[in-house]
């Protein structure tokens, strides 16, 4: 047959089960063969409630647009101030995330560097510490705290812009990363004070504190550490958002970094990247909410990542209250990570460009998730952070667009009256009305609609307005 | 602010005060500063990062010595958790007892607790040597990549779980191994090792019937014919 459609030899429509998908399938027997959960990179398969389910609503007869190529729009953001440290300061709202020096190569982890001086934003180190060409790359570097301290060194500590304690990633919240043995390689090996070759498994736990009143001397233990100059972050996965970020702000963080479940990864178990924590939009109002209820907004600074894909997604995130974004895949796709080069290689891995998520395998066919050295020279250092800059000027201009069209001259005076909800999903997750109804799906609104139902009726047949009964 | 000497009454002073001192002594050249009334305060002679003997009189809260490296500090009294946390170089001796966490990640350099530490003493070290001498609490040892950790007295539950590298020995009972912590036999150069480490601390290493426990390794890469190393692993 010619229609498409898989039949049997008789010519009947075959079904596939719902429950015993092909993709159910394969999943049971590659699990049988492993004997163990299947591990992958990159990040969740499924399709969550997204920035993709809200839409800009720009400047028509009632608001007056900002002129797009005339009227100035600023970016500029500094952040990390609360506690009186020198700020970060991001020229656009846009930072890069912690990626490790061995789930990403040397090269990737320069380019990156060079790629957000030159853009003026920050980058960030990753499980295994501080790489010094990342370093010397890097204006702004954000050194990251991990339970597992893979190479940590108190001077580079005292050399990092800003200490960033990471209690969990989106793709994995509640659980330790994975370095297979693979990429393991002797350097890295030696970076992280490991046998080479062994699976590493890191915990999930900080060895030398426990919860958010223990994380409160650690963050002490820190600003001692730095003598008080650099701001302290704190990463979480987003879980129970509103509790976690008030526990983080009075734990005393200047700055809260929240990963939505869309979060990359260089390795962690399929299971838990598509069935832990919530996504970033949802994350990014309670944040905003649980800040406000503290009375922190603007001073404890909110960086939002975890699917981030462009200026259209941060523009959304501002919108919602973030101060900041932040990109880690996006970042990897630029550098050329999926790009249809090199396609022997896929092909060795079972892939195709487009669907490569292989980075835990070490075999990374443009040499970013890779510690081999041929792999490696396959991305050539200024060529990798030339696009990670255009990609990053392609993200800002983005920003501005929107927030012109919306009439505004600072990406920072996105609000939620600028968007509309696409999806009642989206409305109920956002409090923002969805299109066409001018009502947010929320517990409150339907609270209110009732409440204006039952009002008794005045003497001419209409209903007093709410507020007006005495 | 008071002037700050080779001597510090901590109670007058904030925390960022005595450690500035600190350092500024250090970095002067001063070969000895000592603190009183410490009062189990967090965070104090944290990175010191320079040679200097540094002297608290009395008990110090989480953290002291955190980071440092290439000091000498003595806590002549208790301390709180993660003493010695991360520390590069030099040592650290508290003449008292430990809290958990005990040279956490420890890189280099020398701790030792005279008295009992609580959980997870030694946890994830990476180099360096922790001597306790009294007993640890659960799970110590866990996930250790390389050092030397010495317990003279008893070791609770989970000892050396999940080890990478590195040794532990336990001069008392072990209530339980942690996953794929196995025991060693113990050589000459092992009861050599232990006589050197403990002679300066007054401790008598002979006539102690020394564990020395390693990694089995099975937890190194991952095989489904071995799951029941992993079970609790995982």
């Amino acid at each position: 047959m010619s229609d498409g459609i898989p039949r049997g030899r008789d010519g009947h429509v075959l079904q596939p089960l719902w429950v015993w998908s092909p993709e159910t399938i394969e999943d049971i027997q590659s699990k049988a063969d492993l004997g163990r959960y299947t591990n992958r990179g990159l990040g969740m398969t499924k399709r969550p409630p997204h920035f993709e389910d809200l839409t800009f609503v720009p400047c028509t007869l009632s608001r007056v647009p900002l002129e797009g190529y005339r009227e100035t729009c600023a970016t500029a953001i500094e952040i990390g101030g609360r506690h009186g440290a020198k700020p970060i300061k991001l020229a656009t709202p846009i930072t890069i995330a912690g990626m490790s020096y061995g789930a990403l190569s040397r090269n990737a982890k320069q380019a990156l560097g060079m790629a957000a001086t030159r853009v003026g934003i920050s980058t960030t180190t990753g499980d295994g510490g501080m790489l010094d060409l990342e370093r010397e790359a890097s204006d702004q570097l954000v050194y990251q705290v991990l339970p597992s301290r893979y190479g940590f060194n108190p001077h580079h500590l005292r050399m990092a812009n800003a200490a960033e304690i990471v209690v969990g990633q989106g793709a994995k919240p509640g659980t330790g990363g994975v370095l297979l043995g693979a990429k393991v390689s002797p350097i890295i090996a030696e970076a992280r004070q490991l046998p080479p070759g062994v699976d590493q498994r890191s915990p999930v736990r900080h060895p030398d504190f426990v919860g958010p009143d223990d994380m409160q001397i650690k963050i002490e233990e820190l600003r001692e550490a730095t003598d008080g100059q650099i701001p302290i972050y704190v990463k979480m996965g987003a879980s129970r958002v509103p509790d976690d970020v008030k526990l983080a702000c009075k734990a005393g963080v200047d700055v809260i970094v929240i990963d939505g479940m869309e979060g990359g990864t260089g390795a962690s178990p399929d299971s838990l990247m598509n069935h832990t924590g919530i996504p970033a939009m949802a994350a990014t109002v309670e944040a905003v909410a649980a800040l406000r209820e503290m009375k922190l907004e603007g001073v404890v600074n909110l960086i939002i990542s975890g699917g981030i894909r462009n200026g259209v997604d941060a523009a959304k995130a501002l919108a919602l209250g973030a101060d900041a974004v932040s990109i880690g895949t996006a970042a990897m796709i630029a550098l050329n990570c999926n790009r249809p080069i090199y396609l022997e290689d896929y092909e060795k891995l079972g892939t195709v460009p487009g669907a490569c998520h292989h980075c835990h395998t070490g075999l990374c066919p443009v040499g970013i998730t890779t510690q081999d050295e041929d792999l490696i020279a396959r991305l050539p250092v200024d060529e990798a952070a030339e696009r990670v800059e255009g990609f990053l000027n392609s993200m800002t201009q983005e920003l501005q667009m929107f927030a012109r069209a919306c009439g505004k001259n600072a990406v920072h005076d996105l609000e939620p009256e600028d968007l509309r909800a696409m999806t009642i999903e989206a409305s109920a997750i956002t409090g923002i009305p969805l299109v066409g109804t001018n009502f947010a799906f929320r517990p409150e609104s339907f609270a209110q609609a009732v409440a204006e139902a039952m009002a008794p009726a005045s003497t001419n047949g209409h209903k007093a307005p709410q507020g007006a009964q005495h | 602010m008071a002037t700050l000497t080779s001597e510090i009454d901590c109670s007058a002073h904030t925390t960022r005060e005595i450690n500035q001192a600190i350092k500024r002594a250090a970095a002067d050249g001063v070969p000895e500063i000592r603190l009183t009334n410490p009062a189990a305060r967090h965070c104090l002679a944290v990175a010191v990062m320079s040679p200097i003997h540094v002297i608290f009189d009395g008990p110090v809260g989480w953290y002291c010595g955190g980071m440092s490296d290439g000091g000498r500090i003595t806590v002549n009294g208790s301390c709180g958790w993660s003493v010695g946390e991360n520390l590069m170089s030099g040592s650290i001796e508290v003449h008292g007892n430990g809290g958990s966490s005990a040279g956490a990640t420890l890189r280099g350099g020398r701790v030792f607790v005279a008295g009992t530490t609580g959980a997870r003493t030694g946890i994830s070290m990476k180099g360096g040597t922790l001597i306790v001498g009294g007993s640890v609490g659960y799970m110590s040892g866990f996930m250790m990549q390389r050092g030397t950790m010495i317990v003279c007295g008893d070791a609770a539950d989970g000892i050396g779980d999940s080890m990478y590298e590195g040794t532990v020995y336990v001069g008392g009972a072990i209530h339980s191994l942690g996953a794929d912590c196995i025991e060693a036999e113990l050589a000459d150069e092992d009861r050599a090792m232990l006589a050197a480490e403990l002679e300066p601390h007054g401790i008598a290493a002979s006539g102690v019937d020394w564990k020395k426990l390693v990694a089995g390794k099975k937890l190194w890469n991952f095989s489904k014919h071995e799951y029941d190393a992993w079970r609790g692993a995982l």
